[in-house]
């Protein structure tokens, strides 16, 4: 049982990741009105998917202990940042990656206390 | 594009909204059925999603002004918030591993914090041949 746990929080984490990009994308280049906003496409999907995204995991939750399930769900700053890498053209350097290992592990420490 | 300071501390308002919402959304789920009906007379599992509808707001304004890469992981700090709002509202303990998370996220966060000033060394010969 745990496994679909796991895999719901995974499909979580996507769509979070997803939603994220999305949000990035439909964000720039808009005005900030009311036809724009609702003319965005880019925003709406993000907007909608971020929001989604907590609907598996609270599935995911009467499958698994939070304990377990926690270090899954730091992976999706492991995709947002691949996203980032390749659809926004953003580079990374050695203090990000460092910074970002740390993340992982501080979310891990939490989740597992 | 440079990711601004102000971006960053936005991004840190919008964990705690995000972070409300979680602490109601585990309220919700103690009462919470599979069912249409259940789902949207569920009072906390309501205010909880209008948290979390203010909190991306709050990001969407952020991510405007500055890099993905950047700005998501400050989103993590949304888990040392809970961690914190749990103890305090859902009687959950505290204990060391659960501070050295929250001192490693913290640390994490700073060195991407740092490393968004840095640029790679691919950009800065980018700027140069500008």
């Amino acid at each position: 049982m745990i496994a679909v746990g796991i895999a719901l929080t995974l499909f979580a984490t996507l769509l979070g990741s997803t939603g994220a990009l999305m949000l990035k994308m439909g964000s720039t280049g808009t005005r900030f009105t009311l036809k724009g906003i609702v003319r965005n496409y880019k925003l709406l999907l993000g907007f909608i998917l971020y929001g989604l995204s907590t609907i598996p995991f609270l599935i995911a939750l009467k499958f698994g202990p939070l304990s377990v399930l926690y270090p899954f769900v730091s992976l999706s700053y492991i995709w947002t940042i691949l996203l980032s890498m390749r659809y926004l053209k953003e580079r990374m350097n050695a203090w990000k990656w460092m910074g970002i290992t740390l993340v992982l592990t501080g979310v891990t420490l939490i989740g597992t206390a | 594009m440079k990711t601004k300071l102000w971006a960053i501390v936005l991004v840190l308002v919008c964990t705690i909204f995000t972070s409300i919402g979680q602490i109601l959304y585990k309220v919700a789920s103690k009462t919470l059925l599979l069912n249409i009906y259940s789902i949207i007379t569920n009072v906390p599992l309501i205010i909880g999603l209008a948290s979390y509808f203010v909190g991306a707001v709050l990001l969407i304004i952020a991510l405007r002004n500055g890099e993905l890469s950047v700005l998501y992981p400050f989103v993590s700090t949304g888990f040392v918030w809970v961690s914190i709002l749990s103890t305090r509202f859902l009687g959950e303990s505290m204990s060391m591993q659960k501070w050295a998370g929250i001192a490693v996220i913290f640390f994490g966060i700073s060195l991407i914090g740092i490393g968004s000033t840095k640029g790679s060394a691919k950009k800065n010969i980018k700027v140069r041949k500008k």
